[in-house]
């Protein structure tokens, strides 16, 4: 396990990293930067850590969320920027500044009533498939108290039936909270709650299992911040919570009562203009008396976790660099485990009891850093992460495992004329090993690597029409470093497509793609490589749409592939391998009619034809010449109608729907005997969609309900999926 | 001479850049070993029925390639529900084929030797219409730990799904529903899931 030096130095490393943005920070700030993508991104590292470079911001609530992003969109659509690349801006802006949204909490001009604004929420509902029905019951309410309090208590029932299963699970759960909102110093949030679960299942020898839980749990959460201290600023957590577990699963009881104590303190300050120093400490302790099959013991869980990062945002270059450190150790009674990490209570060795008290250790570190750097229309940005796991446990089979990953993709968009070109590089370098428990040294390391380069391509030619491209390369490598292991292989794919795409809004559209892709699998061990092998597949694509009326849409698409599969050693005679070519061929049809607003009737055909064949052998020519195997055709026609048969205002429909679909499956083979298959296989469902919504705007009672029977035959259909009904329907009311 | 323009001089940079990266040996595979055993004779990825098989000939063989060929790109597995409890830390919902090679990879990497009937009882296993079979059978899988020679056995309920993508068919859906009972100790068995809980971690 990672010694305290270790911790010190990481802790040092964050200090030495603080004091590099401090001196970074000090040069001369650039002239502010208006662009959304900026401003998103700044606001983003503030409210992570919950500090604001000159006041408290304002809590990013979703409408916030939505309105930077627009922001952001606009001023990259200003800038000329092409949609592909603003979506993605917006779409990497989202993931990094959705974990800091929160719910926006209502706050009352009330204050003088005690309690105001109670609100009922029951709702019940049913969901049925081929797989399972279930019925699930809620009841929400809650209630305001004065200070910005709340008072809330949920009840939640559900019951499954499976359909192909003697199965049966209930579920049962009670919540009450309190939340102290600003009565207090700190805000207190106090919860208790119970849980409650039975899953008995009858399997095929009639043998049954009762999986039975019950656990209560209950605390009280303490949150305070923002508090200044100087230019820090922190919040601080604190949790208390009680948890009680009765269990029993394969007749074997699985208890614990347990006190969890954990406190978070997160701080953050402002090194200069655009950039922030944060960090955040965790500590947890969890202790108390478990008992699984019998056997009591203490039982106990410590964690801490230490992370800083440094979030910077200036006129051209952004990003964040984030390292954090975490360990726990757990002493816990287990079913005796093997090398594997199974539980494997038939072969404990002679004596041992098949429950061992264990106590498992866990290291992790983690660096990354993200940038980003745009200069006029280039914009190149680059991600670097390293992790690394140890795992250690005192009495399973399992041992020590370590694991560690590095990683890195760069990715350079540039806009040149009247083309766009991205390019995409992505590195990934990592490793397993694992000591067996009791062995002298480790199995050995199980590396991966993987490389991946890419290149995307985008041209206006005239107007209407654009040609693209995409060319793609990877290897991926498993390397054993022991003998003993005989996964040691790589797989090199390389693709290349170009397409073509014209269109005339609601008059024609037509697409052209051709694509070639090679796959080499190469196992490099003797015992596997006989069956190394290179695949290449030929695709063409060519598709149309044509708007023949306001009410009348027809569009093809043809694809031909067709791949050939080499064996790499077929030419040794201890291998034999045949190698071996495959052809298919699919033309789609679909017709769309809008014979009134109301309805719509979609009529779709599917062809689809291919034929496996082997190798044969090759003339003096070069040409080589393949056997037929199999031929397969399948034809499958469809018919879809929906009418939307009541509209009571805008998003309050019922629609009445229909869809029914035949296939035919023809497989020919060929050999010493030709055989002929023929299988037939269809389905027709009948079903309504529901949106209603009934009451005042103050206390609405809302249906949604999707309902349809299905009738199948064919060769998959079986006796519970022959003729049944798919349901989910919901009916939520609040008052 | 005429100078080149701006963009034909970043096309031309660009397009050197790429040539560099083509050119190198950063996406040159490894040599082989020439090889001394007999192939694992897959068989022809023309039917459901290959596709099962191959994936019995891949877990004995241990061959992560054989696995990888046989299961499709949009690959779905569904733990039981004694698994999904067992294994909370495992991200279940998004087990796709990135999760399915990893695991695959581990396991067969580990120090063990294992047998396979994975048509232990064929509820229903149709040939599949319209280039889909789904398949409804119990399997037994008998993993050997090579160190210590014990046998730990899996018993499970299937439901499972293959499709023709492009040109062959493959693995598409994987559900275990239920461990089922030891044939020789009477005892309920685990289903594989177990074992993607234990190496997918």
């Amino acid at each position: 396990m990672r010694p305290p030096v270790q911790r010190a130095a990481l802790l040092v490393a964050v200090l030495v990293l603080a004091g590099w943005a401090a001196a970074w920070a000090e040069q001369p700030a650039a002239p502010a930067d208006t662009t959304g993508s900026a401003a998103a991104d700044t606001t983003g590292a503030a409210t992570a850590f919950g500090y604001a470079a000159d006041a408290e911001p304002p809590p990013l609530t979703p409408q916030l969320l939505e309105q930077l992003l627009t922001a952001l969109a606009d001023s990259l659509a200003a800038e000329g920027i092409s949609a592909l690349e603003i979506e993605s801006e917006v779409t990497a802006a989202r993931e990094r500044l959705l974990p800091d949204v929160v719910e926006e909490v209502p706050v009352s001009i009330e204050s003088e009533r005690l309690f105001f604004n109670c609100v009922n929420n029951p709702s019940a509902g049913v969901q049925a498939n081929v797989m399972r029905v279930v019925y699930n019951g809620r009841l929400a309410n809650s209630v305001q108290v004065a200070g910005g309090g709340r008072i809330t208590d949920t009840y939640n029932w559900g019951y499954e039936t499976y359909r192909r299963q003697d199965k049966t699970v209930e579920t049962r759960g009670v919540q009450a909270g309190y939340e102290s909102g600003n009565l207090l110093p700190v805000r207190l949030n106090m919860q208790v709650g119970r849980d409650w679960s039975k899953d008995v299942t009858t399997n095929t020898a009639g043998s049954t299992n009762v999986n039975q839980r019950e656990l209560w749990r209950g605390g009280v959460a303490a949150n305070k911040g923002p508090v200044a201290t100087g230019p820090i600023v922190h919040r601080l957590t604190a949790d208390w919570f009680l948890y009680d577990q009765q269990a029993v699963n394969l007749a074997q009881r699985n208890d614990f009562q347990e006190t969890e104590v954990s406190a978070a303190l997160r701080s953050g300050m402002r090194i200069a203009e655009g950039v922030q120093l944060a960090t955040r400490l965790y500590v947890s302790k969890r202790d108390g008396e478990s008992t699984l099959a019998g056997l009591a013991s203490p039982s106990s869980t410590t964690g801490d976790s230490l992370g800083a990062g440094v979030y910077y945002g200036r006129q051209r270059i952004q990003g964040q660099f984030t390292v954090t450190q975490s360990s726990f150790d757990r002493r816990f009674l287990d079913f005796y485990r093997n090398s594997n990490g199974l539980i494997d209570t038939l072969n404990v060795p002679e004596g041992a009891s098949k429950v061992v008290q264990e106590l498992e250790e866990k290291d992790a570190l983690s660096l990354a850093w993200d940038n980003s750097v745009r200069s006029g229309r280039f914009q190149m940005t680059a991600k670097l992460e390293h992790t690394f796991n140890e795992q250690q446990y005192a009495v399973s089979g399992v041992g020590r495992r370590e694991r560690l990953r590095d990683a890195m993709a760069l990715r350079l968009t540039a806009p040149v004329g009247r083309d766009s070109f991205v390019l995409d590089y992505k590195y990934e370098w990592s490793w397993d090993a694992q000591q067996l428990l009791g062995a002298q040294a480790s199995l050995g390391r199980q590396y991966r690597k993987v490389r991946n380069f890419s290149v995307d391509w985008i041209r206006g030619v005239f107007r209407n029409t654009t040609l693209s491209g995409r060319y793609r390369t990877e290897l991926a490598q498993d390397i054993a470093q022991n003998a003993f292991n005989e996964n040691d292989r790589d797989r090199l794919v390389e693709e290349a497509r170009l397409k073509v795409d014209a269109r005339w809004p609601r008059r024609f559209t037509a697409s052209l793609l051709g694509e070639y892709q090679r796959i080499d699998d190469v196992s490099i061990r003797r015992s596997r490589s006989a069956n190394n092998n290179a695949r290449r597949t030929y695709e063409i694509a060519p598709s149309y749409r044509f708007f023949i009326s306001p009410n009348v849409v027809l569009s093809q698409m043809f694809r031909m592939y067709i791949q050939y599969q080499d064996f790499t050693f077929a030419h040794l005679e201890n291998v034999n391998k045949d190698d071996s070519f495959n052809k298919r061929g699919n033309l789609a049809t679909t017709v769309t009619v809008k014979p009134s607003e109301r309805l719509e009737i979609v009529v779709k055909h599917d062809f689809n034809q291919r034929y496996n064949g082997t190798r044969t052998g090759r003339d003096a020519a070069g040409r080589t010449f393949y056997r037929r195997d199999q031929a397969q055709t399948i034809n499958r026609i469809e018919l879809g109608l929906s009418w939307n048969a009541i509209t009571w205002a805008s998003g309050e429909t019922l629609k009445l729907q229909s869809a029914t679909y035949r296939t035919l499956d023809t497989v020919e083979r060929f050999g010493t005997t030709n055989t002929l298959n023929e299988r037939y296989s269809g389905e027709l469902w009948l079903g309504a969609t529901l949106n209603r919504k009934w009451g005042s705007t103050a206390s609405p009672l809302n249906v949604d309900a999707r309902i349809k029977r299905v009738l199948a035959y064919g060769p998959n259909v079986t006796n519970t999926s022959r003729d049944y009904w798919e349901a989910d329907v919901q009916l939520k009311w609040t008052f | 001479m005429k100078a080149m323009t701006r963009p034909t001089s970043a096309i031309v940079a660009l397009g050197s850049l790429v040539l560099l990266v083509l050119n190198g040996c950063l996406f040159d595979a490894r040599d082989p070993e020439p090889p001394f055993a007999q192939a694992i004779y897959y068989l022809p990825r023309v039917s459901a029925e290959n596709i099962w098989e191959n994936c019995r000939l891949a877990m004995i063989n241990r061959d992560a390639s054989g696995w990888d060929t046989a299961v499709s790109e949009n690959f779905v597995y569904v733990p039981d529900s004694d698994t999904e409890q067992a294994y909370p830390q495992v991200d279940w919902a998004n087990w796709r084929k990135a999760a399915e090679m990893e695991f695959v990879s581990r396991w067969f990497a580990s120090n063990v030797t294992i047998e396979a009937d994975l048509r232990d009882d064929p509820i229903n296993t149709p040939a599949g219409s319209g280039g889909l079979a789904e398949w409804e059978l119990i399997y037994l899988v008998a993993v050997t730990d090579t160190q210590t020679g014990a046998i730990t056995r899996y018993r499970g309920r299937a439901v499972l799904q293959f499709t023709l993508e492009g040109s062959y068919y493959f693995l598409s859906y994987w559900r275990d529903e239920q461990g089922e009972q030891d044939p020789d100790s009477g005892a309920t068995l685990e289903t594989m899931g177990r074992l993607r809980g234990a190496f997918g971690f």
